[in-house]
């Protein structure tokens, strides 16, 4: 049982040692080289296959063995190793029990000496990790890198792509048992510090014992609802723009994506695309997205609606073909539809978590069952496949807020089946207020369609060109609506 | 003590606008006074000026204390005239939304006659209206200008499709009946036009030019009523005489393409309108209720009026009498004025006397 | 940040459950129909019975695969209850939003209009778009016709026994572009008219003719009553009058004995309404825009340019014999106000109008006209003739 006294260092070596192998328990890959340098007693501590062995050889025990040490006290003997004998670059005093334990499960070896309270960690981190890939967000131009698993890989990529001596990391440790790293990366010249506190409040309040992934955190960092004011992203690209933005990125080890901090609505329609694509034509992508997030929401309640309740406003040419197939199949249209709903649920759930081997049985049995058998046995009508294809196909335009968009489906679904076009309205009506409500750290996140601002839409109604939305760019806190002080504020000036 | 700013200038009158439109496009010859609804043009143009006289009392009040909004005007006169400003602006707006919710539940079960209970449709906007009387000044300032773009944008459509249809006979020689049917037109306009005492008891939430604003959302308005009044003459003629919704009707007659009936883009004007009147009436009810309640009630207010309303429209509707006398221009006009002008020229005055009691004695 | 009050946490959750349990309660009392469970009409025919009952003929929209339609004739003491009566007959709710046309039998509109009118005026779910003809005879025949496999309706081969559908009578209404005898007159149109006390309701006429619909004439109205069935011609004076006038042809004679056939592209007819001794007077003017479409004569033959003089006068003659001819038939024999010329006289003479609005069907045929027509030939198809270009023309023949 490891032992709780985590406190400062013992001077006594023997005492270290004994300290961490029972807080290891004798764990296996938890390795100790114990040797002398000039008379004194040293060790070394590291976890196999977290430190890089040949690093280790090379670069801190070859130059130890080697070395000549003069008889010194313990103290000076320690700080001449670290600034005349060790050839790593990264190194740091630790002084409790406790961070050795984190730097030694983190990569580090740390090299203790006998009668010296401190200790000397250094980073010849050397563990096995997945290398940087492609990005899940596919997109047809632009960089193809996507985050990995590793915080300093992750944080490397985004200091390559912003040269900027203001951009800033700040480590935490999240996780009283996991110790999870994770950071905050902002501009320091963009970034609003009141946003920043609420977010570090936010994050201190974390309890969890285990942080394994970012999405953990989410339940700290905004109050639950339907549409998020987090997002996030595993393109380092995309996440340097919203840097660029005054927007707080936090990183979490272990997790190949960072959560971006406030996240706007109309963010779940803006892709690295749209901006490499030529103006007329981002735009109107971004227009085919608005009309597509529309489309799979509405289109199956308001078609369930018209059916059942209004069916005048189907057109005439329709609404002999959709009574055809009503009366030709066992169930209603609001029961088809939801039937169909959940099965194409069912089917991309299915396709998400069947190995790849077994894929192309998935969708020839989708597509055979649903797309032919179904319709041909007369279980379900043409017109109401049609419907549930094109929201399904709808619905991949805008995957970010596919969550959501699903949850919001069903919800129309049920309402226009028992309420007909009036609950859709009333719905709608219900949704929209719920959103224009939310706020996520001061920032509304219905910005800037609203509260509106003019100066927005250039890259919101159409997607301007690079000079135009390059001129005056306008940090989150600036938008309309927030009630994030403004750097005019803090000196005496009038809110702008 | 001074009221947070909320809301912009530019929301005020998006919520003012949509509440406004929400009763225009439910007029019919009944409530403006005749078959001669050429004249109720000119009614438009009468309620338009008049709205600018009814309000000049808000103005000067708006000018001599731009933040404290009329209720701590009142409460600066004195507790009684607060009281009675909050009690009659309570019995005021829940007379307002007994009419319109009372208006939209008889359209419902006169023209539309949805398979559900129209009752049902009366608690569902009820609730909803709660729900976001709760959510916030704020977040029903936001909805609004998106409900208003779409409103506009519905409103647009109708209009631009039935363009072609407009017919210059239709429209009968002004006053040929003389000038009675345009001061009952005047009468309607004028009565519904709860926006100057919302305004009255909200500008001190809201930042810019409100005065621009006001003059914005009357124009926004009479523009709207008087389109909507022209498209129905022109396009129906006497047989807009003969419904109790033309607008409906017209929109009924509008195509686009395949899509014929155009009428469901009608009915989701109304059902989005008439939600955010509601909203904002609960609120402005819950504004005037928390300033003479005690603390412990206030959380309370909000749904208490919201069942009041509900319940008071399901029994409005089944009683004829009732509903006459809800629906009745004539008997809200002035109540109107006197919510516009009567409350707002009293806290003027007694603000105004009591600064200048002050300045004299130092 | 606000604080937080307990209570509204428990407000949300009741009102959470009761709107869920008011979801439930309108699932339970909602009678929904489903589609196919509905009569879709398309097309409702009303005759009347020798007995005064009412017999309606409804087509809609068959939900089987065999057939396109279904058909359903009942009986009724008003036009709702016959309507209402096909429950007993198909065991389904009529649906009468997406009704296309409403044919009125000759019986009907002899014995009145007012009785079969105000259903479409009222229901909630029809339509003041819908489009209303008068049957030559009955309207059931039309409705029920079955086409002949040897004739085609609007270019199609229509299978053996196949109803006409409405929706194929529902285009003889909005073609009325390509001919000027072919009317189109809405259920709004007719509640306008017999609303007002003084114009009159005109209706397009529908007769079968070996097998086939067709518009033919119109009939006018007095009253809600109807007066008499009037010719083709007297079609285009009404759509004149309506700046409707496109597609008809006008056949004309030259002073040399030439044919030539030319249409109507454009119209626009300008009423000026004026007092003569207190009597109304009023002014027509037509002006018109026409193609030749067909000349009778040699090709070798090229024409000058000043035969489209020629052409344009003959025009004029042949248009206001015929405007001249229809106005004597409405004003003077059948005393009928179809033109609502008493909108004009309304709109540009009201006082007079005031005083005399209530008397208008007595002095109706004591009211004198002029007719004026101005028509411009525009073009010519692609023969050029008459010659629209003459470079070298000395003016001379």
């Amino acid at each position: 049982m490891a032992q709780k006294d985590t406190g400062r260092l013992s001077a006594s070596l023997r005492e270290n040692l004994i300290f961490f192998r029972t807080a290891f328990d004798e764990s296996s890959d938890f390795l100790v080289r114990e040797f002398s340098l000039g008379g004194t007693d040293a060790a070394l501590f590291s976890i196999d296959n977290l430190a890089d062995k040949t690093v280790v050889a090379q670069s801190i025990l070859n130059p130890l063995l080697s070395a000549p040490l003069l008889e010194l006290e313990p103290d000076q003997k320690l700080k001449a190793i670290r600034s005349r004998v060790l050839s790593t670059v990264d190194q740091k005093l630790v002084y409790t029990r406790e961070e050795v334990l984190s730097l030694v499960m983190s990569g580090f070896v740390v090299l203790a000496l006998d009668g010296c309270d401190t200790m000397i960690a250094m980073g010849v981190q050397g563990f096995a990790y997945r290398t940087v890939g492609e990005s899940d967000e596919l997109m047809q131009n632009g960089s193809r890198e996507g985050f990995v698993e590793v915080l300093q890989v992750n944080q490397s990529m985004i200091r390559r792509r912003i040269k900027n001596a203001n951009l800033k990391f700040e480590a935490m440790t999240l996780g009283t048992e996991s110790k999870t790293q994770i950071s905050l990366c902002y501009l320091r010249d963009r970034v609003s510090p009141e946003a920043l506190r609420l977010l570090k409040k936010n994050l201190s309040a974390v309890d969890l014992r285990m942080v394994l992934s970012a999405e953990y955190l989410l339940p700290y960092l905004e109050r639950p609802s339907v549409f998020s004011g987090i997002g996030d992203t595993d393109r380092p690209d995309t996440l340097c723009g919203k840097i660029s933005e005054g927007r707080i990125a936090i990183l979490v080890d272990g997790t190949p994506h960072a959560l971006i901090v406030p996240y706007l609505f109309i963010e779940n329609f803006q892709t690295a695309d749209d901006y490499a694509y030529r103006p007329f034509y981002a735009t109107l992508v971004r227009w085919i997205k608005y009309f597509s997030f529309f489309l799979s929401t509405f289109l199956p309640g308001i078609f369930v609606a018209a059916a059942t309740f209004t069916p005048a406003l189907i057109p005439p040419a329709l609404l002999g073909k959709i009574a055809q197939a009503e009366a030709e199949t066992p169930f209603t249209i609001f029961v088809e539809v939801l039937l169909l709903n959940f099965i194409y649920e069912i089917m991309r759930e299915a396709g998400l978590r069947v190995p790849k081997s077994l894929s192309h049985a998935v969708s020839i049995v989708g597509a055979l069952v649903i797309g032919d058998a179904a319709v041909n046995s007369g279980l379900i009508g043409a017109p109401t496949l049609m419907v549930i294809a094109l929201t399904a196909l709808a619905s991949y335009v805008t995957p970010k807020i596919y969550e959501p968009l699903s949850f919001l489906r069903l919800l129309f679904i049920l309402v226009g089946g028992i309420l007909g076009i009036g609950g859709i309205l009333v719905g709608f009506a219900v949704v929209l207020v719920n959103l224009c409500a939310k706020s996520v750290y001061k920032v509304p996140i219905n910005a800037p369609i609203s509260p509106f601002s003019k100066k927005s839409m250039r890259d919101v109604l159409f997607r301007a060109n690079w000079k135009n939305i390059s001129k005056n760019p306008m940090a989150i806190q600036d938008l309309p609506g927030s009630n994030l002080p403004h750097e005019a504020d803090k000196k005496g000036g009038t809110k702008s | 003590m001074n009221q947070p700013t909320r809301i912009s200038t530019a929301q005020l009158v998006s919520l003012m606008t949509v509440s406004s439109v929400t009763l225009i496009i439910a007029c019919n010859a009944s409530l403006l006074g005749g078959n001669d609804l050429t004249d109720n043009l000119l009614s438009c143009a009468i309620a338009f000026v008049g709205n600018f006289l009814l309000a000049l009392p808000v103005f000067f009040l708006l000018r001599a204390r731009p933040n404290s909004g009329l209720l701590l005007d009142a409460q600066r006169v004195g507790k009684w005239l607060l009281y009675c400003a909050a009690i009659f602006y309570i019995l005021y707006f829940l007379w307002i939304d007994l009419q319109y919710l009372s208006m939209f539940q008889f359209f419902l079960s006169n023209v539309f006659r949805p398979v559900t209970p129209a009752w049902i449709f009366t608690v569902m906007i009820v609730l909803a209206a709660v729900y976001s009387a709760f959510k916030g000044l704020d977040a029903m300032g936001r909805a609004a200008a998106v409900i208003l773009t779409t409103v506009l944008l519905g409103l647009s459509l109708i209009a631009v499709l039935l363009l072609s249809d407009v017919k210059p006979d239709n429209f009968t020689p002004l006053l040929y009946h003389g000038p009675t049917q345009m001061l009952s037109g005047t009468a309607f306009y004028l009565s519904g036009g709860s926006c100057i005492a919302l305004y009255a008891l909200l500008f001190p939430t809201a930042s810019g030019n409100r005065n621009l604003g006001f003059c914005i959302w009357n124009l926004l308005t009479y523009a709207v009523a008087g389109a909507i009044l022209a498209l129905i003459v022109g396009v129906l003629g006497t047989y807009a005489n003969l419904q109790l919704f033309p607008f409906y009707s017209a929109a009924t007659m509008a195509n686009l393409g395949t899509f014929q009936r155009m009428d469901s883009v009608f009915i989701c004007i109304w059902i989005i309108g008439l939600f955010l009147k509601l909203a904002i009436d609960l609120h402005a009810l819950s504004l005037c209720a928390n300033a003479i309640l005690p603390k412990k009630v206030r959380a309370f207010t909000i749904p208490l009026f919201g069942l009041f309303i509900c319940a008071g429209t399901i029994f409005i509707v089944n009683n004829r009498t009732l509903l006459n006398l809800f629906l009745n221009p004539l008997l809200t006009a002035p109540f109107t004025i006197a919510a516009a002008a009567l409350f707002p020229l009293l806290s003027l005055i007694g603000n105004l006397i009591k600064d200048r009691r002050r300045k004299r004695h130092g | 940040m606000v604080r937080r009050f307990p209570f509204l946490k428990t407000l949300r959750i009741v009102t959470t459950l009761l709107a869920i349990l008011i979801l439930l309660f309108a699932m339970t009392t909602s009678t929904r129909v489903p589609l196919h469970q509905r009569v879709l009409v398309q097309g409702i025919g009303v005759d009347r019975t020798d007995s005064g009952q009412f017999h309606v003929t409804v087509q809609a929209v068959s939900t089987s695969a065999s057939t396109s339609v279904e058909v359903y004739e009942t009986d009724g003491d008003s036009v709702f209850d016959a309507l209402n009566n096909i429950t007993l007959v198909s065991g389904k709710t009529p649906f009468y939003t997406h009704n296309s046309i409403l044919i009125l039998g000759r019986q009907c509109a002899e014995s009145g209009l007012t009785d079969v009118m105000d259903f479409f005026v009222r229901h909630h779910q029809t339509r003041p778009a819908e489009n209303v003809f008068l049957a030559k005879d009955k309207a059931g025949d039309i409705l029920t016709l079955k086409s002949d496999p040897q004739i085609t309706m609007n270019n199609q081969q229509l299978q053996t026994n196949q109803y006409v559908l409405a929706s194929q009578i529902e285009q003889l209404a909005s073609a009325g572009d390509l001919n000027s005898q072919l009317l189109e007159v809405q259920v709004m149109d007719v509640a306008n008219d017999l609303y007002s006390e003084s114009c009159d309701v005109f209706l397009p006429v529908l007769s079968i003719e070996e097998k086939q619909i067709a518009v033919r004439g119109c009939a006018v109205f007095s009253g809600d009553k109807l007066k008499a069935i009037l010719s083709g011609n007297d079609t285009v004076l009404i759509k004149a009058v309506q700046d409707q006038l496109t597609g008809g042809a006008v056949q004309i004679s030259l002073d040399d004995g030439t044919k030539a056939t030319l249409s109507f592209l454009h119209s626009n007819c300008e009423t000026k309404a004026s007092l003569r001794d207190n009597v109304p007077h009023f002014d027509l003017t037509l002006s018109c825009e026409m193609n030749i479409d067909e000349i009778a004569r040699p090709m070798a033959e090229k024409q000058s340019i000043r035969d489209f003089e020629a052409l344009q006068k003959a025009a004029d003659k042949k248009i206001r014999s015929v405007l001249s001819q229809s106005l004597d038939t409405l004003l003077y024999k059948e005393k009928v106000d179809v033109l609502c010329l008493s909108k004009t006289l309304l709109h540009q003479q009201t006082d007079w109008w005031k005083q005399n609005e209530k008397q208008w069907h007595e002095i109706l045929p004591h009211c004198t006209y002029s007719v004026t027509v101005n028509s411009t030939i525009t073009a010519e198809g692609q023969e050029m003739s008459p010659q629209t270009i003459e470079p070298f023309s000395t003016g001379k023949a």
